[in-house]
């Protein structure tokens, strides 16, 4: 489903990934683990287009297509879809409104019918309850005054809405409390599928206590510098990034 | 040259005057003396210094009698979404006839009441201003002959909105049409007033209005105002609001239409406990200027006074806000607050905001805040990456910004109609 080769990027002139190699096929979890400043983040970045983030080098195939060749809207249509880390506040836009012209912007684009005011209502109704949100959320303007645990779980409902075959996870544990860790991570167990492939970016290993990975990644300095199974996690959770730089 | 011609079109209409009362004859008098004296304002003047009015000045704009034919559809057209109590101006002419008015207040054209019942309005006019150096304003002293005054008795609640239609579509190129308005809120009386400016046709005109507010003791008015001229059209107004004791005003100018648009709000916060809220949203495009100023003066303590003004500009548009705020020695305990956020829609769009604060008084509570900005990078990648593309999402955050000045709750029966003024103006801009 994706397959990074080689890849280089840099903000501002700084080189923060320096040659990664990643490839993700359809229904795995990956989680990527590093610690602060390793490049997580710029990673997930660069795969949804932010126009900040600079290939210098290397390639990113998404079902057979040059993802890097794709607008941003394009890769969310294709169903590449990143939950982000600190989603931004969006005064005066309703949260119903947005959701809804995501999903029908998405839905006209794999050639599906767009859905009206009462039938988009009935699909959230649906979506709402994978992340246990009720419907005073939809009458908000986007995360404005939500809560760290708010957002993250908008953030999951609208993966679940736009049914990504690729979704990216950015520290989505990151700020969660346990209870609201639990929702987000049982929200994301019941939206896995054998076409859905999932990269969750994180710190920590307890995310993964919820919800258990394929395959685990070390990303320090820029570079994937270990690659294993589950177990890794824990390791790492037990003995820190240090062991692995010796 | 100019002051000239003016003086020309004066010295005509002097002779037709003879019937009009003496104090209304000497401010005519008053007024052309002063422009005559200050002729209009160059880019030097303090209250201009933002905007160039040589296309009005040099165009020597002349008075139109004309009226267009109104077929049924217009009409209609005009009627819709105006429900209530609604008042038709064509061509600054009031037609009581197509107009649908409750007997409870009092509605009169301004020539017929100044000859009828002057005692009504002689106590309202050119009170406040005095000091106000304006040509246009004076101008429109000298020349006014349309308009109408609107008479709320005491203690009515009046439900429905008045709502006051401008239509203009002039018989000739240069017209210029002068409106006098007197609105008066008796003591303890509520009334929703909209003026709604509109034209048909791509004639270039120029619309000078004023309009003189009372509110009396505990009087609450809701005051709404649509300008969306056509792209040929000057439009310059000003409202001066003299508010008593307890009396509440509210107002939203949205300012659309037109070549050049001013808009001026001076309110005098004259006896105790008076609050007002002045609230707008200022949409460019193309090479339009949107002009919009405020005055607030706090002469007696407990006053309030809450402005918000918003703009959008798009093209090679320029927004102006400029607001004053003056609080008087004897205003203790006044609460003043201003703010002015614009989104610059383009790298050729211009802002210039200009607050002022001029306290006398130390008891106070007063601040303000200017904001100008362009879409967020960060918020548009947001929308870009859930699938939206790059121009709807620009449309949905400029209208996300908007939204805070129209969702008032005591406009909620204008804010589709408002809403779909912004979205037009967006529609055009994103596509």
């Amino acid at each position: 489903m994706l397959e990074i080769k080689d890849l280089h990027v840099s903000v501002e002139g700084v080189e923060i990934l320096k040659g990664i190699d990643l490839t993700v096929n359809a229904g795995e979890v990956h989680a990527i683990m590093g610690p602060n400043g390793s490049g997580k983040s710029t990673l997930t970045r660069v795969l949804a287009g932010h126009p900040s983030y600079v290939v210098t080098r290397g390639s990113a195939t998404y079902e057979g297509k040059d993802l890097f060749q794709m607008a941003i809207e394009d890769r969310a249509r294709q169903g590449v879809f990143l939950a982000f880390q600190y989603p931004i506040d969006i005064p005066g836009v309703n949260n119903a409104y947005f959701l809804k012209s995501a999903v029908n912007e998405t839905r006209k684009a794999r050639g599906l019918e767009e859905l009206d005011a009462m039938e988009f209502l009935e699909f959230l109704r649906e979506k709402m309850k994978v992340v246990e949100m009720d419907e005073s959320f939809l009458n908000r303007p986007v995360n404005e005054g939500f809560s760290g645990g708010e957002k993250k779980r908008n953030e999951i409902l609208q993966l679940a809405a736009l049914n990504p075959k690729l979704a990216i996870l950015d520290e989505t544990d990151s700020g969660l409390d346990i209870d609201a860790l639990k929702i987000v991570s049982e929200g994301v167990n019941r939206l896995r599928s054998p076409e859905r492939s999932f990269i969750l970016v994180t710190h920590y290993q307890r995310m993964l206590n919820y919800i258990t990975p394929d395959h685990v990644h070390v990303l320090m300095g820029g570079k994937i510098v270990l690659s294993g199974g589950k177990d890794l996690a824990f390791k790492l959770e037990e003995k820190g990034y240090e062991w692995v730089r010796v | 040259m100019e002051v000239k011609k003016y003086q020309e079109a004066y010295e005509k209409l002097r002779g037709g005057r003879n019937n009009e009362p003496e104090w209304l004859l000497r401010l005519r008098e008053e007024a052309m003396a002063a422009f005559i004296q200050r002729g209009f304002p160059t880019l030097r003047a303090e209250a201009w210094r933002y905007t160039d009015v040589t296309a009005i000045t040099s165009a020597l704009f002349d008075a139109d009698e004309s009226l267009p034919s109104l077929t049924p559809g217009i009409i209609e057209n005009l009627k819709k979404s105006s429900g209530g109590n609604f008042l038709l101006i064509v061509n600054g002419k009031f037609l009581k006839s197509h107009s649908r008015i409750t007997d409870a207040i009092t509605v009169t054209d301004i020539g017929e009441a100044i000859l009828s019942r002057p005692e009504l309005l002689e106590p309202h006019f050119n009170r406040i201003d005095a000091s106000v150096e304006d040509a246009f304003y004076s101008l429109n002293t000298a020349f006014f002959r349309s308009g109408v005054s609107i008479q709320v008795p005491e203690k009515l609640i009046l439900k429905e909105p008045i709502q006051v239609v401008f239509y203009t579509d002039a018989g000739k190129e240069n017209a210029v049409y002068y409106s006098r308005n007197v609105i008066v809120l008796g003591a303890g009386s509520k009334a929703v007033l909209v003026e709604k400016y509109f034209s048909s046709g791509e004639k270039k005109y120029f619309t000078n209005s004023v309009a003189e507010v009372v509110l009396e003791k505990g009087a609450v008015l809701d005051h709404a105002k649509i300008q969306d001229e056509g792209t040929e059209a000057f439009h310059v107004a000003s409202t001066h609001i003299l508010q008593r004791h307890g009396s509440s005003f509210s107002s939203f100018l949205l300012s659309t239409g037109g070549k050049l648009a001013r808009n001026e709000s001076r309110v005098t916060l004259h006896e105790e406990g008076a609050a007002c809220s002045l609230n707008g949203l200022y949409l460019g495009d193309g090479a339009q200027v949107l002009d919009q100023q405020t005055y607030v003066e706090h002469s007696k303590p407990d006053g309030k006074s809450h402005q918000l003004f918003k703009g959008l500009l798009a093209g090679t548009s320029r927004g102006v806000f400029r607001g004053r705020v003056m609080v008087r020695q004897d205003a203790q305990r006044t609460d003043a607050h201003q703010t002015n956020k614009a989104l610059l829609l383009s790298d050729t769009a211009k802002v210039d905001a200009e607050p002022q604060l001029e306290i006398l008084a130390d008891d106070v509570k007063c601040s303000h805040g200017a904001a100008i900005g362009q879409l967020q990078e960060d918020a548009l990648f947001y929308l870009r990456s859930r699938g939206i593309g790059e121009k709807e999402a620009g449309q949905i955050l400029a209208q996300g910004f908007a939204r805070e000045v129209i969702e008032r709750p005591e406009l909620e029966f204008l804010k589709d109609v408002l809403l779909k003024f912004v979205n037009k103006k967006l529609e055009k801009q994103f596509t």
